[in-house]
């Protein structure tokens, strides 16, 4: 990271630990501006700290997902010391972690689809194996990541209801950095619905009670070699600090 | 890849105090959703169906 002037440089090649997730290894990394980091004192160390984060797609979506898409911009901007000008939106919702943390915790998590008609039907992919104790139905943004990690109890679950609405041409492994591969490549699936399944989340500690839909096809893409589609929604071990 | 779909802003504040607020990225999936959700329970779409022998 650097800046326009003669300021401080900051480049690292390995991360062991993390002051954004306080007390928590970090050796798969995780990029977090925390307020620790030493990002802030290029702009003065602000009692408030602001950054955004916008990244624009990689996929070519319109060739498989939605016929229609158009992408709106192809740069990428994470702006620190406030917030861009350059989007304008509409219906944001805010939360808040736990106990000042920065774990955001759920009360819905659900894989499935929501109808034209109004219907819907998910099934839940919550964590919510006691073993996780505090940590069980909570989830962690980090932009380093490039899908979506699922403990062993959630990437089973959302193996199994992959496995059945692709009548089994889905395989899923189940090791870290394991994720899911469809048999075709994904503009195969378009026209079987496949790309309507998303996830419905309904995070607690927010201002406001709405739920957000990520479709499934965000974290989906055709491999470099055609053939298949790849799904990164990923196997995060319980036993290893750096899933 | 999450951040394909939605743009966030993150404000850090006081001792502990720590805000995301999500959007819908602008080159997000048209189908990609932030709101309130007042759906019915419609079809079970991961309904097995058993093969006749």
């Amino acid at each position: 990271m650097c800046t326009v002037d003669n300021q401080e440089i900051i480049v690292s090649d390995s991360i062991y630990a993390d002051h954004w997730n306080y007390g928590v290894d970090g050796n798969a990394g995780n990029f977090g501006l925390n307020k620790a980091s030493p990002v802030w004192e290029i702009f003065g160390n602000p009692a408030t700290k602001q950054f955004d984060v916008q990244l624009s797609n990689f996929n070519n979506w319109k060739a498989w997902a939605d016929p229609t898409y158009v992408a709106a911009s192809t740069s990428n901007a994470i702006n620190v010391g406030g917030f861009t000008s350059e989007f304008t939106y509409t219906g944001g919702k805010t939360i808040t972690p736990d106990l000042g943390g920065t774990r955001f915790s759920m009360s819905e998590f659900g894989f499935g689809v929501t109808f034209k008609n109004g219907t819907s039907y998910y099934d839940s992919i919550l964590n919510s194996d006691e073993n996780y104790g505090v940590r069980a139905n909570q989830s962690m943004f980090a932009m380093n990541y490039r899908g979506l990690g699922l403990p062993t109890a959630s990437f089973e679950r959302f193996s199994n209801l992959l496995a059945v609405v692709t009548h089994g041409e889905s395989s899923c492994l189940k090791s870290v950095g394991g994720f899911c591969v469809l048999a075709n490549t994904c503009d195969y699936y378009q026209s079987l619905g496949l790309w309507n399944l998303d996830f419905r989340i309904l995070f607690t500690g927010g201002v406001d009670a709405q739920v957000l839909r990520v479709p499934l096809a965000s974290f989906a893409s055709n491999t470099a070699e055609p053939g298949s589609c790849v799904i990164y929604v990923e196997y995060l071990s319980d036993s290893n600090i750096d899933s | 890849m999450f951040f394909q779909s939605v743009y966030a802003q993150f404000t850090l504040s006081g001792v502990n105090a720590v805000d995301v607020t999500l959007y819908v990225n602008k080159n997000a999936l048209k189908s990609t959703y932030l709101g309130i959700d007042a759906t019915t329970k419609g079809n079970n779409i991961f309904k097995v169906v058993p093969m006749k022998i």
